[in-house]
């Protein structure tokens, strides 16, 4: 089975910030969830796997193929339309079909129906969920092997979510398939991607399954003493108030067998990306 | 490439809409008498060299710019489709003045058909050099800054011509340069020149080319 996603040592490098070394890899069939705080890189990674941004050093490889080969294969969905407001489903259709060359117009009509899209009304009449939705017709209507979707489901109420999320899991239903969703809603990733990476102001500070992530990691609360009993190698990041004082531990199980006396609950991507953006680091 | 030829087509479609509201009006006022023929396809060859500006700044309004970026053409192929969208306009602008050149020559008006001529050569060959010059420009810096550049530098050019041309004899210079032909050669030099014109000021659109392509080529979004 071929890797949907390959990227090895990329860096792109701007006067005030750094993205990588990064390197990544998506097995055929799954979806890749990519969160991170505002600025940490998301978008910058996306657009250096498919040329728009170009990177300082490292290979990106779509689809066993240098991405240059394999953009005709891979589906692309950004944060906001991108189409001309005056333009209508159709227009897109015209132009579309005259630069995918898998460009499947059934298909297309097939989803504005299916997302409930008039095929004639001007893009400017649209709200932002179907905006969104059209993005995500043409992304598909050309029958891609990859679907790279920058913030696709932001703004969308969570019906509209659920339908696109939907179509997502049915898209990698088929293994030769792969998925890379950047979001910052992190509910719609626990329920749908395979894979989590976290980046943190440009690196990649966590990856992995994401079962295996979110049953590795664990929210410790306890009190200041406690706090101090414990290896500071057993712990990510803290956090102090006035009135708790949490951990993030790394290893749940390991956690609990060393210190019986101290409860360790179950962490969300949320909370491990608030401990990691906002905790004491230790 | 096809693809994004039509989407700017599309895109300028409002556009192109009010010029053949405003051309309309253009000529039952040139056929009323109010403005000469010359006036009028010389106004819309201007109008056409417009044109680069409106088509970014579509591009830059609606963010098509990464997506464009990300579509599976060639770099290359997206700055071609952008000038060949732009020849495809000027063409249509050639096709107006032959037309206006035309209804002279058929009326009898050899006159005002030469004078159509001559003003729609000149500005379509200006309309040429424009786009030559700027979609490099606006390739480089986008549209607004590159308009901005533009005028500057017309407005250097103008006073270069008012201070060298006129009080330092340019004039005499540039006629000089005809001084060792014979008066037949002349005639027949001033006959082709209008298309010379054209023809040069279209070529320079071939450097232009590479160089936006060299630009482009690097450009990140």
């Amino acid at each position: 089975m071929t890797n949907s996603i390959e990227i090895r040592g990329l860096v792109k490098e701007y006067p005030d910030f750094t993205l990588g070394p990064i390197d990544l890899t998506l097995p055929g069939g799954a979806i890749l969830g990519l969160i991170g705080e505002n600025g940490a890189g998301k978008t910058t990674l996306m657009r250096c796997m498919l040329g728009v941004t170009l990177p300082n050093a490292g290979q990106v490889s779509l689809l066993g193929r240098p991405w240059e080969e394999a953009k005709a294969d891979v589906g692309v969905v950004m944060d906001d339309c991108f189409f001309y407001e005056q333009l209508r489903p159709k227009d897109v259709d015209s132009v579309l079909r005259r630069v995918y060359p898998t460009w499947d117009g059934g298909l297309f009509r097939e989803y504005l129906d299916k997302f409930a899209l008039p095929e004639k009304k001007l893009i400017k009449e649209f709200s932002r969920g179907m905006r969104m939705k059209l993005s995500l017709a043409s992304a598909l209507a050309h029958r891609p092997r990859l679907l790279l979707l920058d913030e696709a489901t932001a703004g969308l109420d969570p019906v509209v979510r659920d339908e696109i999320l939907d179509e997502f899991l049915g898209f990698v239903s088929d293994e030769d398939h792969g998925i890379l969703i950047s979001s910052h809603i992190t509910s719609d990733l626990e329920k749908a991607a395979d894979y989590i990476a976290y980046l943190h102001h440009g690196k990649l500070a966590l990856y992995g399954e994401k079962d295996r992530l979110l049953e590795r990691y664990g929210r410790l609360a306890c009190t200041r003493e406690d706090l101090a009993s414990i290896d500071k190698n057993d712990l990510v990041a803290v956090r102090r108030s006035q009135y708790a004082t949490e951990g993030l531990v790394k290893d749940r199980a390991a956690f609990a067998s060393k210190y019986p006396g101290l409860a360790v609950e179950p962490v969300s991507l949320d909370e491990i990306m608030v401990f990691m953006e906002k905790g004491e680091r230790l | 490439m096809t693809g994004l030829i039509l989407k700017d087509f599309l895109g300028l479609r409002n556009v192109l809409k009010s010029y053949l509201i405003i051309l309309a009006i253009y000529v039952a006022l040139t056929v009323l008498g109010v403005w000469t023929p010359a006036f009028t396809t010389g106004f819309f060859a201007v109008m056409a060299a417009m044109l680069p500006f409106t088509c970014f700044n579509v591009d830059h309004a609606a963010k098509w710019e990464p997506y464009g970026a990300a579509l599976p053409v060639n770099r290359n192929r997206t700055v071609c489709a952008r000038y060949l969208t732009l020849l495809i306009m000027q063409g249509a602008v050639a096709v107006l003045e032959l037309a206006t050149v035309g209804a002279f020559w058929l009326m009898g008006d050899l006159e005002e058909a030469l004078s159509s001529l001559l003003a729609g050569c000149v500005c379509l060959g200006m309309g040429a050099v424009l786009n030559a010059i700027i979609l490099p420009l606006i390739y480089r810096f986008g549209a607004e800054r590159a308009r901005v550049i533009f005028y500057a530098a017309l407005l250097g050019l103008i006073g270069l011509a008012v201070l060298w041309l006129v009080p330092l004899g340019g004039g005499e210079w540039l006629m000089g340069l005809l001084a060792p032909l014979e008066e037949g050669d002349v005639s027949a030099l001033l006959a082709a020149l209008p298309f010379l014109f054209v023809a040069v000021c279209f070529l320079l659109l071939v450097p232009s080319y590479f160089i936006s392509c060299a630009i482009y080529r690097e450009k990140e979004f």
